[in-house]
């Protein structure tokens, strides 16, 4: 209580310095005066009794900032002084400083940015309930060669691990899943990406609906009552965000559907596109549902308190065992692998960004190294200068303080600067970089407020530690006795300087390589041969729901018409079908055997990607050498039949 | 000249320390003072021995302001000038009775080790 009355004194005094200072003089003078007064009385001449008076006081000065100083007020006195030296120096020389300052905010808003999104995306924590304990778990082979060895998981082995593992408060199946939405009389048909979701799936991660509600156990079978959860964009988007869709139908797949819930716009795992979620069980055939060797689900479990990740996985990897060996003939896994849900979600991105944190990281060093540069050549010519104030008893660590405010101040315009530039960036950047997961939680925080900051404190050391004590060295008073006006000093500095060269071209030398490697792959990337044309060619998709179309006829006689009709639209030159577009990436492989050739083991057998097309396709995309070009796309181990 | 107000060999600075105490002290008997008044009390109450510093008495009396342990005001003197006029808070009165067991306690081991030697 005494403390704060004390801050709140002091305050006041620091806020009324001027009358403060007007109030301690009249005082002391007051006290000359009596003083004055008392020795004339006793005796003494006007002259000799103001002498005495002056001469008993001592130094009026000091007397002043001793009392001053009691109010602890110095430091800020000193550095606000620091600051307008600093500044009056910064605007004596403008372009330095423009430069300077541009300098350091390119280097701190560049990497503001990229901590921005790695905080976002690889720190924080996801928004589901408790995500500390949430963990994905895949299937291993292992005799796998390629890929990371984590792989989709059957929906037996998932429907084994949920009811016979105890080390986990739940288990919840997902999968991607695709289908087609229209009004219940057909009306406004999109194809658009779905999921299929386990009923214990949204309150294992803790989200529940908007409206309405989530799945019941009944409903999650193959055979279960058709329900659908919508998520917000569709809501937002098709249903004009109007809550009375709740207990309507919509067709999807042509299949009468309830709508029975919306979920939250925040929730937008594990893919933004998806726009509606189905029962898991009824994305599967009632033959399917138990299959051990049909992999494509991505499993999360909630571990039990004070059950440890391993321990769990060791569990459910027996298992899996046990299911590998009761499928010895067919493509099942021996074991579980696991990961937390936080880096599964980040997987890609993570190396991506942890690389290009760490060039911006060097791009800021260089940053600080040019304006170390800039300020020991700026030392350089106020040699004299420096050299004068610390003949006249300026201490080193005052005259090192004193070039340090210079950095600071840089710093500090180039931090603020640079975060400026960090907010459109990353405002950029998270609205363009479309694989990002998370994109919609990357924004700037206290955090990155704090980051900031602490970078510009960085850079501000960095860059202005080394000038600062170099030029304030042993050699100080040598500046004196300097008869010419050379630049540049002794041989310790330029050394110095040497040095910091030295670092600054190898660390922009490293950037340089590594920006031309990237951008290289870039361009190879831009110009790769597809083998076709695709100069005024349009791609367009679309699907059939299998209800309507239940036989090859209908397909057929479809496309059929569907060619016809677009192969009269005024400017198309011609059309056609296929499965997947060129250089669209592999997709729909298919396992086939050779009589003459059996596969050599279960896990090893023959793969190709299957495309389909038909007859016009090939002309329409003019591929110049047709067979070499397809199975160019062929992953090395598989040989191609396309029947056309 | 200077004879006058120093040197003249009985006068002693004040032992570092107690300044505090005994401007609470003076404070504390006569009331409202202002600083030539208080460093005038100290010398005459101490029948001349103790001489106040300006140098120590005014940077004193700030951080006792800053403490809280007086407080200031402008008043006029007898002489119709304007001064500033020093007045012990209660805290300050607090102050003082710490300050003084302390000196007492400290003094007394003082006298007791003088005594036995």
């Amino acid at each position: 209580m005494s403390l704060l009355g004390e801050w709140k004194r002091r305050l006041q005094m620091l806020l009324h310095r001027d009358e403060f200072r007007r109030e301690l003089e009249e005082e002391l003078r007051l006290h000359v005066e009596l003083r004055r007064e008392q020795q004339v009385a006793r005796g003494a001449s006007p002259e000799s009794a103001r002498r005495a008076a002056h001469l008993r006081f001592g130094n009026l000065t000091r007397i002043h900032e001793r009392s001053h100083m009691a109010w602890g007020w110095n430091w800020l006195e000193r550095s606000v002084r620091d600051l307008k030296y600093g500044a009056r120096t910064l605007w004596r020389s403008p372009s330095f400083s423009v430069v300077s300052v541009l300098v350091m905010a390119l280097g701190i808003g560049l990497t503001t940015s990229l901590f921005t999104i790695v905080r976002a995306v690889l720190l924080r924590p996801l928004p589901f309930h408790d995500p500390g304990n949430l963990v994905m778990l895949y299937e291993h082979y292992r005799q796998n060669t390629g890929g990371d060895g984590f792989n989709a998981v059957a929906p037996g082995d998932y429907r084994d691990w949920r009811s016979q593992t105890h080390s986990f408060e739940d288990m919840a199946a997902m999968r991607g899943y695709g289908g087609i939405m229209s009004g219940v009389r057909g009306e406004l048909p999109e194809v658009v990406q779905s999921a299929g979701g386990s009923a214990n799936l949204f309150s294992l991660l803790g989200v529940s609906p908007a409206f309405g509600r989530t799945f019941t156990a009944a409903e999650d079978q193959p055979e279960g009552q058709p329900v659908v959860l919508l998520t917000w964009s569709i809501f937002q988007r098709r249903f004009a965000g109007d809550p009375s869709i709740i207990g309507k139908q919509v067709h999807l797949d042509a299949i009468p559907t309830t709508v029975i819930g919306v979920l939250p716009s925040w929730f937008t795992y594990p893919d933004a596109k998806i726009q509606f979620w189905l029962p898991y069980g009824q994305t599967f055939s009632p033959g399917d549902y138990g299959m051990h060797d049909g992999h494509q689900s991505m499993v999360v479990a909630r571990l039990k308190p004070g059950v440890s990740a391993e321990s769990a996985t060791r569990e459910v990897s027996a298992l899996q065992y046990q299911i590998h060996v009761a499928n010895a003939s067919k493509p099942v896994a021996e074991d579980v692998w696991s990961r937390p849900m936080i880096d599964d979600l980040a997987k890609n991105v993570r190396t991506p960004l942890l690389v290009l944190l760490g060039a911006v990281g060097c791009m800021l060093l260089i940053a600080c190294l040019n304006l170390t540069n800039l300020l020991v050549a700026r030392s350089a010519t106020r040699r004299r200068e420096v050299a004068v104030r610390g003949a006249l008893g300026g201490s080193r660590v005052a005259l090192i303080c004193e070039q340090m405010t210079e950095s600071s101040l840089i710093c500090m315009a180039g931090g603020g600067l640079g975060l400026l530039l960090s907010l459109a960036s990353t405002f950029w950047l998270a609205a363009h970089w479309r694989n990002l997961p998370r994109a919609e939680s990357v924004h700037v925080d206290g955090w990155v407020l704090t980051f900031t900051s602490a970078l510009v404190v960085a850079a501000a050391l960095l860059a202005g530690l080394v000038p600062a004590i170099s030029s304030t060295g042993k050699g100080l008073l040598s500046g004196l006795r300097d008869t010419s006006r050379t630049v540049g000093g002794g041989s310790a500095r330029a050394r110095l300087r040497k040095t910091m060269l030295t670092a600054e071209i190898a660390l922009t030398v490293v950037l340089l390589i590594s920006a031309g490697l990237l951008f290289k792959s870039f361009l190879h990337l831009r110009t790769t041969d597809l083998g076709c044309r695709i100069d005024h060619v349009i791609t367009m998709k679309f699907g059939l729901p299998e209800i309507q179309y239940d036989t090859r006829d209908k397909v057929v006689r479809f496309h059929e018409a569907l060619l016809e009709r677009l192969r009269r639209l005024p400017g198309v030159r011609s059309a056609g079908l296929v499965s997947v577009p060129p250089g669209a990436g592999p997709s729909g492989d298919r396992v086939f055997s050779i009589l003459e050739r059996p596969a050599p083991s279960y896990n090893l057998q023959y793969d190709a990607i299957a495309l389909t097309a038909d007859p016009q396709y090939f002309s329409v995309c003019r591929f110049h050498c047709c067979a070499d070009a397809f199975s160019r796309n062929m992953s090395a181990s598989t040989t191609i039949t396309t029947s056309l | 000249m200077a004879a006058l107000i120093r040197g003249d060999g009985d006068r002693d600075e004040i032992p570092p320390g107690t300044l505090y105490m005994l401007i609470l002290k003076t404070l504390a008997v006569r009331g409202r003072l202002h600083g030539y008044e208080i460093a005038e009390y100290i010398q005459s109450s101490s029948y001349e021995v103790l001489q106040v510093e300006e140098g120590s008495l005014y940077p004193a009396l700030q951080r006792m302001l800053v403490k809280g342990w007086v407080k200031a005001e402008w008043g006029v003197t007898a002489g119709s000038r304007r001064a500033r006029y020093y007045t012990l808070t209660p805290d300050g009165k607090r102050q003082l009775r710490i300050e003084l067991s302390q000196f007492e306690r400290v003094m007394g081991a003082i006298s007791r080790v003088i005594e036995t030697a």
